[in-house]
């Protein structure tokens, strides 16, 4: 008990595989701080999901410990440390809960401010882009038409097209402008990036409209910034400048969309996020100066920390850069310390070190993809590159370069089906051979670069040759089409979970023998199919139709026996239509209506061309859409007519009915003028409008844009609409 | 003996600070409501429709509630009336024809 352990007879040989399923002493080697980041990352994640009431969830912690407790004094084996031990992972688990909840206390302590305002602020940081510079304004005061004054503790997103003076940081912003408020979760997600940043509110003005006082000059990482996009656009030309600065700070916001677009489908615009990679190399290169110059580690280690966390700065500390330097610092204090440098630990110390500094980084698509990378590399890395070598005409250095990228693609494969869409088929190979020759050409353009701004005058001389390979290096991506090798079609939703215990379980972190390993990791496989399946297949359901929204792109989904139907209740945004076409696999629409007016109609149709197939276009009889499209059928009708395995009517241009297996359905995509209409079941809308409600009195409610106490696409995200039974049920799709 | 206690002064020190970053910079009461908002809702619906029918040779003329899906067949067997020419009977009665009437669609059969 407590430590006394039993005694062995002296014939007694323990042999290290003695028990049935594993070898060694357990099934998981013992890593505390992984535990902890990882107790730390459930805190906050319950908290998001439950609130504070996930505190609860701490006595689930005590009662496993208790188990084991228990288990570990039967075996007279050590416990107090396990105690102690499963004390810290309780800590750490309320404390994840707390910092989170706190978090968005304080984000939405601010108030909710729309409509017109006048505003005024100070300018705290500059981003620059093609289209437009964005103004982060802090110490806001905001006076609303009612003559309200509001002083709130949060900031400003300030978005100006046009020509801008030269903007300051210090300097006053005045102006007036239609102001929305962000809110912690919107469709569906936590709205990690306002949060992170406390910008409760954005608005956006014309250049001329907003006056600037004198400031105090730019910050230093402003002005490297600058500095850095000075001599680039100065001594290349535009598209190489632009990948230029995109690679060295993260900033891809004067590159050409549809070049990066290109990058993205390819799976390597990750180049453009500034972390382990681009770190790596400049914390190499800093440490072989180091060495060279044969500078002490007293010296070395703080003065490289220094330079990554300076560079880190110039790059905004995004989470990603962030990740890195703190797996850096990690490294270069083992190496100096003369300690064993344990890749998991590091990788486990980096993510707690973001989310302590804030706890909402955990929904960040940036930090999610930065992490799962990382952690999949460290974790199924290595023990893919030494399967790899027991292949004998594979070289060393291939096999590694297979592992590492074979690995990362494993990682992060259900993030990018679940946010973007799709993950690139050709992602793989081109992660293999692109990117370690982007990796050199970074480190010869990062020298060249940091030369030139300290000796401006010989910035030709200096970025000539990486100009030159750098252009050589993209462009076959910028020249190559990649959007037709794509994997898309399906969404992993909380299956991931399943998917990452599957690797993790492959991987020689599990020590368990070869015959229960494989038993296991069939039924995972088994489970992962099935829950697959139940999450992309509408199983049971008579018929269906799916809500998406993003910021005014409106539009549901209708799928029939015959295709897919589309309806557009507000402004289609071409990324937004993109990005719900791939996870729902779609290339081809039998049939779409617009409930909008003819001329948003008339562009909105180009739009929806551009990523599916549109055979026919529905609108009203009286509609004054002209038929104008060559591979577009305009249908005018009048009546009740056949939609997919529906039946609709219009009402106006705005206004539809459908019957779907006896449902009535009134669509409304903002109707000014409301007719009499049929009692219905089901209204969908695009916000409320009490003349369409008091004509249709449906039975129940759905909107698209931010609803008080109704069902909403802008809170729960996309939604699901399935028949059954003489039963519409609405439920999240994802 | 005095390592440890120097490793346990410095691992509770860092301890203080992650829980002093991780919760003072806000300075706000913590939200006690879940942030996450989700949608699960049932709704039962009446599933049928009018259906006007009426002519010479309809034996019961009238105005007949059908569930979704009534096939011709069944329609014309509640009406009391020969399957006239042209209807497959198997098939589901169309809502096509209807017409809205008062706020209520009908499905008229004049044969």
């Amino acid at each position: 008990m407590f430590g006394v352990q039993k005694k062995k007879s002296p014939n007694h040989i323990q042999r290290a595989d003695e028990n049935l399923f594993f070898r060694g002493r357990g099934i998981v080697r013992f890593r505390p701080l992984l535990f902890l980041s990882l107790s730390f990352g459930l805190g906050i994640f319950f908290a998001c999901l439950f609130g504070l009431i996930a505190l609860v969830g701490a006595s689930v912690f005590l009662l496993a410990a208790a188990g084991v407790l228990a288990y570990r004094i039967w075996k007279k084996k050590f416990a107090v440390g396990f105690l102690l031990f499963a004390a810290l992972l309780c800590l750490f688990y309320a404390l994840g809960c707390l910092s989170f909840s706190v978090r968005i206390g304080a984000f939405e302590r601010s108030p909710e401010i729309s409509g017109e305002c006048s505003v005024a602020g100070t300018v705290e940081e500059i981003g620059e882009s093609k289209e437009y510079t964005l103004l982060t304004l802090g110490d806001i005061w905001l006076i609303d038409g009612a003559g309200n004054s509001f002083r709130p503790n949060a900031k400003l997103q300030l978005y100006i097209y046009g020509e801008v003076p030269a903007a300051e940081i210090g300097s006053a912003a005045m102006f007036d402008a239609e102001v929305q408020t962000y809110d912690a979760w919107a469709y569906g997600r936590v709205n990690a990036n306002a949060v992170i940043g406390n910008t409760r509110y954005r608005a956006s003005a014309a250049a001329d409209k907003v006056v600037f006082s004198e400031g105090e000059g730019v910050g230093v990482f402003t002005a490297v910034r600058r500095a850095m996009r000075g001599v680039l656009f100065a001594n290349m030309d535009e598209a190489t400048a632009s990948v230029a600065y995109g690679m060295l700070t993260g900033d891809s916001g004067y590159m050409d969309e549809d070049a990066l677009q290109n990058f993205r489908y390819g799976g390597i615009a990750h180049i453009f996020a500034v972390s382990g990679l681009h770190i790596g190399i400049i914390y190499g290169l800093l440490s072989a100066l180091c060495k060279k110059c044969r500078i002490r580690n007293i010296v070395r280690v703080p003065l490289v920390f220094a330079a990554l966390c300076f560079y880190a700065g110039v790059c905004g500390f995004s989470p990603s850069s962030v990740r890195a330097l703190v797996m850096c610092t990690v490294a270069m204090l083992a190496e100096a310390g003369g300690l064993q440098y344990d890749r998991v630990g590091s990788v486990s110390c980096a993510s707690l070190t973001v989310l302590v500094i804030n706890p909402v980084y955990l929904f960040s698509v940036g930090f999610q993809l930065s992490v799962a990378a990382a952690a999949g590399i460290v974790i199924v890395g290595g023990h893919l590159t030494r399967l790899l070598r027991k292949i004998r005409f594979l070289p060393q250095k291939v096999c590694s370069a297979v592992g590492v990228a074979f690995s990362a693609q494993l990682a992060t494969f259900p993030i990018l089906i679940d946010c973007f869409g799709y993950v690139s088929g050709i992602s793989f190979f081109l992660n293999l051979v692109f990117v370690p020759v982007i990796g050199a050409v970074y480190s010869v353009l990062f020298c060249a670069v940091a030369l030139s701004v300290l000796l401006q005058f010989a910035a030709p001389v200096f970025l000539f040759i990486p100009g030159y390979l750098l252009r050589l290096s993209v462009m076959p991506i910028v020249m190559l089409e990649f959007k037709v090798l794509l994997i898309c079609g399906f969404s992993f939703g909380s299956c991931a979970v399943l998917w990452y215990l599957f690797l993790f379980f492959l991987s020689d972190k599990v020590n368990l023998k070869p015959a229960p390993k494989i038993s296991f990791a069939a039924v995972l496989c088994a489970l992962l199919i099935a829950a697959m399946m139940f999450q992309n297949f509408n199983i049971g359901m008579e018929s269906v139709m799916t809500l998406h929204a993003y910021y005014g792109s409106n539009i549901g989904l209708i799928r029939s026996s015959d295709g897919d139907y589309l309806i557009v209740y507000g402004e289609a945004d071409g990324r937004h239509i993109e990005q719900v076409f791939l996870k729902e696999g779609i290339t081809e629409l039998r049939g779409a209506i617009f409930l909008t007016a003819p001329r948003e109609a008339n562009t909105g149709i180009p739009v929806i061309l551009q990523y599916a197939e549109l055979q026919t276009v529905y609108v009203p009889a009286d509609s004054q859409l002209i038929d104008s499209f060559r591979t577009v059928e305009i249908r005018y009708e009048s009546g009740v007519f056949v939609f997919g395995d529906a039946y609709a009517q219009f009402f106006s241009d705005e206004l539809l009915y459908l019957n779907i297996r006896g449902a009535g359905i009134v669509c409304d995509g903002g109707a000014d003028e409301v007719p009499a209409l049929p009692e219905c079941d089901l209204l969908i809308a695009n916000t409320e409008n009490d003349a369409v409600r008091k004509a249709c009195s449906p039975r129940a409610e759905v909107y698209f844009e931010k609803t008080a106490e109704k069902m909403s696409v802008y809170r729960a995200g996309d939604l699901q609409i399935g028949w059954k039974n003489d039963i519409i049920s609405v439920k999240d799709a994802g | 003996m005095k390592a440890l206690f120097g490793k346990i002064a410095l691992f509770g020190a860092l301890l203080l600070a992650a829980a002093a970053v991780s919760l003072l910079p806000s300075l706000a009461p913590p939200k006690a409501g879940a942030t996450r908002e989700t949608t699960d809702a049932g709704l039962p619906y009446d599933a049928s429709y009018n259906v006007l029918i009426r002519g010479d040779e309809v034996g019961s003329p009238g105005v007949y509630r059908v569930p979704y899906g009534c096939t011709y067949g069944q329609l014309f067997a509640l009406a009391s009336v020969e399957p006239p020419a042209g209807y497959d009977l198997s098939a589901p009665v169309s809502f096509a024809d209807a017409v809205l009437v008062g706020g209520e669609y009908y499905i008229y059969f004049v044969l």
